[in-house]
C-alpha cells in the first residue's frame, strides 16, 4: 500500500523533458563552445603577460560598436525565442515576421562590424599590427563567420516554412536552427567583454 | 517550451546585466578597483551566457543531463577566467 502511494504522489505538474532539436545539433554546438572556450582562455593568458600592449589595443576601440552589437544579438535571440514559439503555435506569418526580425538584427550586426573592420584597415592596423589586434581579428572574424551561416540558416528556415503544411520535422529543423542562432549570441556576449570592456 | 512573459523578462535582464558590466568597466572607476571591475564584467557576462542557454536554448526544460553538462560548462570557464583576470 505503501509502495503503490508512493508511485502514485509523482506531481501532476512535473514538467516533461525533451531535447529541443536533433541531438547532432547539440554534439556540434558543444564542440564549438569548446573551442571557443579555448580561445577565451588564450586571449585571457596572453593579456595577463601583456597588459599594456593589450590595454593600448583595447584603447583604439570603440566600444559603442561592441555595445550596439551586444544589444542588437540579445534582442535577435530574444525575436528567435518569440519565433520558436509562434512555430509551434502554427501562427505562420508571427513566425515569418520573428525570424525574419532576427535576421534584420544579424544583417545589421556584420554592417557594422565591416564599418568597424574598415576603420581599423583605414588607420593602417591590421592581424599583424600586434598580438591583441591578432586576437581581436581572428576571434571577432570567426565568429562573423558563425553570424553568416547562422544567417543562411534563418534564411533557409523561412524558405522552408513556406510549405502549406508543417511537419514535426519542420519544427525540430526551426528547434535546430534557434540552438545555433542562440550559440552565435552566446559566444559574443563573452567576446564582448573580453574584447571591448577588461580594465 | 518558450512562454512570450518569460522570455521577454530574460531579454530585458540581459540588457540589464549589459548595463551593469558597461557601467563597471566606463564608469565605475571612483568606485571599483581595476581587478573588481573584471570580476563583475566576468561574472555579468556568464549570468548573462547561463541565461541564454538555460531560457533561450531551452536546457532548462532539456535532460537533465544536456543541463548537467552545460552548467559544469559555465561555472569552470568562468571559474578559469576569473582566476586568470583576478588572481594572477
Amino acid at each position: 500500500m505503501t509502495s503503490m502511494s508512493t508511485v502514485t504522489s509523482v506531481p501532476a505538474k512535473t514538467p516533461v523533458r525533451r531535447l529541443p532539436a536533433e541531438e547532432g545539433v547539440w554534439v556540434f554546438i558543444f564542440a564549438d563552445i569548446m573551442l571557443f572556450t579555448a580561445f577565451f582562455n588564450v586571449f585571457v593568458y596572453y593579456r595577463a603577460r601583456a597588459p599594456q600592449l593589450f590595454s593600448a589595443g583595447q584603447a583604439t576601440l570603440d566600444w559603442h560598436f561592441g555595445l550596439s552589437n551586444t544589444v542588437l544579438l540579445l534582442t535577435s535571440s530574444w525575436f528567435v525565442a518569440c519565433a520558436m514559439g509562434a512555430v509551434r503555435r502554427h501562427r505562420r506569418r508571427a513566425a515569418y515576421a520573428w525570424f525574419g526580425a532576427a535576421l534584420a538584427c544579424g544583417l545589421g550586426f556584420g554592417v557594422l562590424k565591416v564599418i568597424e573592420y574598415a576603420h581599423k584597415i583605414v588607420a593602417g592596423i591590421t592581424l599583424t599590427t600586434n598580438d591583441f589586434y591578432m586576437y581581436y581579428f581572428m576571434f571577432t572574424g570567426l565568429h562573423l563567420v558563425h553570424l553568416l551561416l547562422g544567417m543562411a540558416v534563418l534564411l533557409y528556415l523561412l524558405v522552408r516554412l513556406q510549405k502549406p503544411a508543417w511537419s514535426e520535422s519542420d519544427v525540430r529543423a526551426c528547434e535546430g536552427g534557434a540552438a545555433y542562432w542562440h550559440l552565435v549570441d552566446l559566444l559574443w556576449i563573452v567576446l564582448f567583454p573580453l574584447i571591448y570592456l577588461l580594465r | 517550451m518558450h512562454k512570450p512573459a518569460t522570455t521577454t523578462t530574460v531579454w530585458i535582464v540581459l540588457l540589464l546585466a549589459t548595463a551593469c558590466s558597461l557601467w563597471a568597466a566606463e564608469f565605475g572607476s571612483f568606485a571599483l578597483t581595476p581587478r573588481l571591475a573584471n570580476a563583475v564584467i566576468l561574472l555579468a557576462a556568464f549570468f548573462k551566457v547561463r541565461l541564454v542557454i538555460l531560457h533561450f536554448m531551452e536546457v532548462a526544460t532539456a535532460p537533465i543531463a544536456l543541463r548537467i553538462v552545460f552548467e559544469l560548462w559555465v561555472v569552470l570557464t568562468a571559474a578559469a577566467l576569473l582566476y586568470q583576470l583576478c588572481f594572477q
